[in-house]
């Protein structure tokens, strides 16, 4: 028997695996269901003119949805590059639209008494009365309460869901709808396209800096369900906004599906920083395509931490389409025990001076795998562009996993790309310092681990969420607040 | 009450290193432990912390009459015991007051919160000794460090966790003269008649600065001779070379 | 004429008039391979940013032999020399010393039969070309087998020289093994005989240090550009074993290589080594895998590319660590270095780790000369395009420090300077 295999066990007691366990359980509860309008089970074009039907749609979205269902049904599964666990989806098992057929509440008191329970359970209101400008909670297929500060609907910001944003702004949001992110830009994308509902349409008008964040909630409470919003934000000239969403899902026996699109549009000088914290339930898959385009010096932050779900595939992308745009990436990966976290970046360069910047840390535990997929294109005939990439992999176990694919592509003299990556683990003589200071193994584990991420966790607003109060508290479990 | 190591053997990947080790250290007193290379000095101070790459073939080591082969690497220091690194680790990301802090919350009965003004007070005055600067608390530990702050901070580590037993292990590589002083300026703030030093080193200079009580000598695994300080003199003009003679009475 | 001469052509997998049956039964599973494998295509990962039209040589007509004559200079005394045309031998100069073989394959199939039959290795094409290394495998005939017995320390590099001439196909192979404790290094060059002719290379190359060998190998590729290269390497290192490959790419319109780098046992060692500097219109297509296949081992891989007017390169690299291979240390390093606006590089850096206690680490860079190099070295009195040249070969002459190997450094460094 090695050293090594000797070792082993004490690496993996359960005082370790509790210390670096996040705790899912916060979200893991559901309500009977209560819905009025369901489109039952299975994908068709029945589905998609039920759902618009009940949105009351005007036909150019009508046509958009069928024209994605077609794309959807003819892309095949990127099973050629990305895990083969996508085929044990069953598109046909899937709920693809449930509400009660209520409009969004602008005051928790009208919520239905469940619904409120649940956000309440997860924090939600706490955190609107806390920090938040304004606050989207959805409900499976729609919001259940959605608000704003009085004095930004003043200032004529504009923060409702998808039907809503069609319907009521259409000269604004139709413009970029679907624009950022074609239908056909992949499997995914084209069946969001097809069956979306909820999600954010924000606008800030030129030269509204918003001081709070926008906030979002998604909740899944019904089984066989699968969760499509879709989100679009346009900062207008000089206009900047912080916008957080947050998830979480029952765990159940059978697969869920969350596949949403995330469209950004950032202005001449705007600024737009979109964090996310994802803590699905671990029968989850989530398939998320997220894209910006970055204006004249505009810049647009991507803060991603995922540490939920069973399949993760996400990748944030700037384009930088107007000279001196900044696009930036930063990215936690918590990948236990039956786990694949996929996630990576895209920075398409697309005018001179362009700059961006990818940092991704990962953590694997377990059989857990993470994944870091990245893409920097610098096309022909630009000037000054930059990209620097880190990611680096922390593996908790000897069995755990880690894969970087990252994928460059500069032409011409005048760049400079940098990409470095490593990958390593709490090595025993690490621990066996911290151990001879009287600070038990698990604990020992818990703070290296926290070291690890501890330059990225603080880019995430600390009031923010449950889940990433959790990961935090585990080195303030050891720290000074 | 004392430090007692009876009999010590013990292997690393099936080789004898330590191979019947003897040592009685009294409260209050410093003993120096020195010898050639490979003789066995640091694989003595990693047993007696309970590293998990040597293997205790036989004999005991107890502290204040308790088992110390019996526990965990962290029972070992929260009973008392602290081992000041020949190379202190780095732990990226973890600030140094926190993980001082983590170790200090580590001793206290479950519940019960350290207090943060009591322990930056405390901290504060203690680098003050060292000459430290007061950045360094927020510094990851030991991350990108000098050797003479590492050791520096090792010290500071000692004087917080203010353990009834401390091991040096070569505190004085890589120091220069001006940072030994100061390291042994720490140290010798710290002796009392309720604590016990092991000083292990493979120069006498160090025994310049924190004057030892017993010097022990060891090679192959045991301990062949001990003395006053004298010894440490003697050991320095004539050198280990009299280890290849015989010893005599 | 040619009527005449495509009677001596045998037929892919065909049997060989004159070879043992192992041989040809090896051809006959090269074509059996060859018709069931796909050829590449683009949305193959292995080919991405790749041309994989480019590989689907086997349509093309083999080279016509033709009695060329070469004019070479004799090899030095005590060197051993292969010269191939077109991938036949033409040539061996020098005495193989006491346990060392330098042979044809075709006669090394007869004379040292027990030696070679089974240590052929499995078919290559991991990374992409599957179906070429079986389509080379069905037409095996020639190359170079060296082995370098146990114990034998062999001063002086072992040299081959392929050259091409001709409109078509052909292809290469060399079969080196160092056998325990051996110490040898092999400089193999590839050059075409006229600016003209249009080949097309097909080339496998295996290399293989056995328990505590220290191999050295150094290729240099000088093809003119109208031809074009597929090279598939195969490196393995056993225990305690020291594998060096290096590869200096100058010519070819398009060339595309692929190194399987394999390090099997306790403190197996190999370090990977490319240079590239195309020109023009020019397009390297480099493939790389680092495979650790067992505890303890060590590999380091360094890439690096200067790139001049439309040239365009691929790097992929992926650092493979097996279940159980803990205490892996290995490392990949691709810089490009852009000499100009219409150069295009492509990296793809990746890792695979499936064991704990592992070091591993990759870096891509892409970056112009520095303004202040080049300041610097106008200071003392050189001219910007000078001075830029001069960082762009010495970007490159850096990496041939790390063959640790002066003959072979000196070789590939005056090879380096025909193209500044």
């Amino acid at each position: 028997m090695s050293a090594y295999e000797m070792n082993e066990d004490a690496v993996l007691d359960d005082d370790t695996k509790d210390a670096i366990d996040i705790d899912r359980s916060v979200g893991d509860f559901t309500f009977p269901e209560n819905h009025k309008y369901d489109a039952g089970y299975g994908l068709s074009q029945d589905t998609v003119n039920y759902i618009s039907d009940v949105k009351k749609e005007k036909d150019w979205i009508r046509e958009f949805r069928h024209k994605a269902l077609d794309v959807f049904n003819d892309k095949p599964l990127p099973t050629n590059w990305a895990t083969d666990d996508l085929k044990n989806i069953d598109f046909d098992a899937i709920r693809y639209y449930l509400s009660d057929g209520q409009a969004p509440k602008r005051s928790w008191d009208d919520v239905p008494a469940e619904v409120l329970e649940t956000f309440e359970r997860l924090g939600v209101p706490e955190q609107e009365r806390a920090f938040l400008a304004g606050v989207e909670a959805q409900y499976d297929s729609e919001a259940a309460y959605s608000n704003m500060k009085e004095e930004l609907t003043k200032k004529g910001v504009i923060f409702v869901n998808s039907t809503e944003g069609l319907r009521e702004h259409e000269e604004i949001f139709r413009p970029w709808f679907g624009k950022v992110i074609p239908t056909g830009d992949n499997k995914f994308s084209a069946l969001n396209s097809a069956v979306f509902s909820g999600g954010s349409f924000i606008y800030i008008p030129k030269g509204v800096k918003l001081e709070q964040p926008l906030q979002a909630y998604f909740r899944i409470n019904s089984e066989n369900f699968g969760q499509f919003e879709r989100t679009l934000i346009i900062a207008d000239e000089g206009a900047e906004l912080t916008y957080m969403e947050g998830c979480t899902a029952p765990k159940f026996e059978t697969a869920t599906l969350h596949s949403a699109v995330v469209e950004l549009v950032a202005m001449k000088d705007a600024k737009i920083q979109y964090i996310t914290v994802q803590n699905w339930s671990s029968n989850v898959f989530n398939l998320v395509t997220k894209r910006g385009v970055a204006h004249e010096n505009a810049e647009i932050r991507w803060i991603d931490c995922n540490i939920g779900s069973r399949l993760t595939m996400k990748y944030p992308g700037v384009v930088m389409k107007g000279r001196k745009a900044r696009g930036e990436v930063i990215s936690i990966a918590l990948a236990s025990d039956g786990q694949e976290q996929d996630t990576g970046a895209k920075m398409i360069h697309a005018a001179d001076e362009t700059t961006s910047n990818v940092v991704s840390k990962s953590i694997s535990v377990g059989k857990g795998r993470s994944t870091y997929r990245g893409q920097v294109h610098i096309p022909k005939h630009l000037k000054g562009c930059k990209n620097n990439t880190e990611c680096d992999a922390l593996l908790i176990n000897a069995n755990s996993r880690t894969d970087t694919y990252p994928a460059i592509t500069v032409r011409g003299n005048q760049h400079a790309t940098q990409h470095e990556a490593s990958v390593s683990q709490v090595s025993e003589e690490m621990l066996f310092y911290m151990q001879q200071r009287g600070i038990s193994e698990g604990e020992a584990m818990s703070l290296a681990v926290n070291g690890f991420i501890n330059d990225l966790a603080r880019e995430f607003p600390m009031e923010y969420s449950v889940e990433l109060k959790r990961l935090i508290e585990l080195e303030m479990e050891g720290s000074v607040g | 009450m004392s430090l007692i190591v009876n009999n010590l053997q013990a292997n690393i990947d099936d080789s004898p290193i330590l191979k019947g080790l003897n040592l009685e250290v009294p409260k209050g007193e410093v003993h120096a432990i020195m010898g050639p290379n490979g003789s066995g000095k640091s694989t003595l101070s990693k047993v007696i912390a309970g590293h998990e790459d040597y293997e205790v073939t036989g004999g005991s080591v107890t502290l204040d009459g308790q088992d110390l082969l019996d526990m965990e690497i962290d029972e070992r220091s929260r009973a008392g015991l602290f081992l000041a690194f020949q190379y202190p680790m780095e732990v990226p990301g973890v600030s140094n007051a926190n993980f001082i802090r983590a170790a200090l919350q580590a001793r206290l009965p479950k519940g019960e919160e350290l207090d943060a003004v009591a322990y930056y007070k405390s901290l504060y005055e203690k680098m003050d000794i060292l000459e430290m600067d007061r950045k360094f608390t927020a510094r990851a530990v030991n991350e990108g460090f000098s050797g003479g702050e590492k050791k520096r901070n090792e010290i500071l580590q000692m004087m917080m966790l203010d353990p009834t037993f401390c091991i040096l292990d070569e505190t004085d590589s890589g120091l220069d003269i001006d940072a030994l002083k100061i390291v042994s300026q720490g140290v010798n703030a710290m002796r009392s008649p309720e604590r016990g030093f092991l000083v292990i080193t493979h120069y006498q200079r160090l025994l310049d600065y924190i004057k030892p009580d017993v010097v022990h000598v060891l090679s192959d695994g045991q301990i062949v001779r001990t003395g006053g300080p004298e010894l440490a003199h003697e050991l320095e003009e004539s050198g280990y070379d009299f280890l290849k003679e015989p010893v005599t009475a | 004429m040619s009527e005449v001469l495509e009677d001596f052509t045998v037929a892919p997998g065909a049997p060989l008039e004159d070879a043992p049956e192992w041989f040809n039964a090896l051809r006959a599973q090269g074509l059996e391979a060859y018709n069931a494998a796909e050829w590449p295509t683009r949305k193959d990962e292995n080919w991405r940013f790749g041309k994989p039209k480019r590989a689907q040589i086997a349509e093309l007509a083999s080279v016509v032999e033709e009695d060329t004559m070469i004019d070479i200079e004799p090899a030095p005394e005590g060197v051993i020399r292969f010269t191939f045309v077109n991938g036949f031998c033409m040539s061996i100069e020098g005495d193989a010393p006491e346990g060392v073989v330098a042979l044809p394959l075709n006669r090394a199939i007869h004379e040292v039969a027990d030696q070679i039959e089974g240590a052929v290795p499995a078919l290559q094409g991991k990374l992409g070309s599957a179906k070429l290394a079986a389509f080379h495998r069905a037409n095996l005939e020639d190359g170079a087998v060296i082995y370098i017995g146990d114990g034998v320390k062999l001063e002086q590099p072992i040299e081959i020289v392929n050259i091409f001439t001709g409109e078509g196909r052909s292809q290469t192979y060399l079969h080196l093994v160092a056998g325990e404790g051996a110490s040898a290094s092999v400089v193999e060059s590839y050059v075409s005989a006229n600016d003209e002719d249009a080949s097309t290379v097909l080339s496998v190359v295996d290399v293989q240090a056995k328990k505590g060998a220290n191999l050295t190998y150094l290729c240099t590729q000088e093809l003119n550009e109208k031809s074009q290269l597929i090279r598939l390497g195969d490196s393995h290192a056993g225990e305690q074993a020291d594998a060096t490959t290096a590869v200096l790419h100058l010519g070819g319109s398009w060339v595309r290589d692929e190194l399987y780098s394999t390090v099997e046992g306790k403190e197996a060692q190999c370090k990977i080594l490319s240079v590239a500097v195309p020109k023009g219109e020019q397009e390297f297509d480099q493939r790389t895998f680092q495979h650790h296949a067992s505890p303890h081992c060590f590999s380091d891989l360094l890439y690096k590319n200067a790139l001049y007017g439309k040239a365009k390169t691929v790097f992929s690299g992926l650092i493979f660590v097996d279940e159980g291979a803990h205490y892996t240390d290995a490392y990949q390093t691709c810089r490009n270095l852009m000499m100009s606006d219409s150069s295009e590089a492509n990296s793809m850096p990746g890792l695979e780790i499936n064991a704990d206690q592992v070091k591993c680490s990759h870096g891509s860079t892409s970056a112009q000369v520095s303004e202040e190099e080049i300041f610097y070295l106008q200071a003392r009195g050189i001219q910007a395009d000078a001075a830029r040249q001069m960082i762009a070969e010495g970007f490159c002459a850096d990496v041939f420090q790390k063959l640790q190997n002066e003959k072979l450094e000196e070789i590939a460094i005056q090879t380096l300077a025909s193209s500044f």
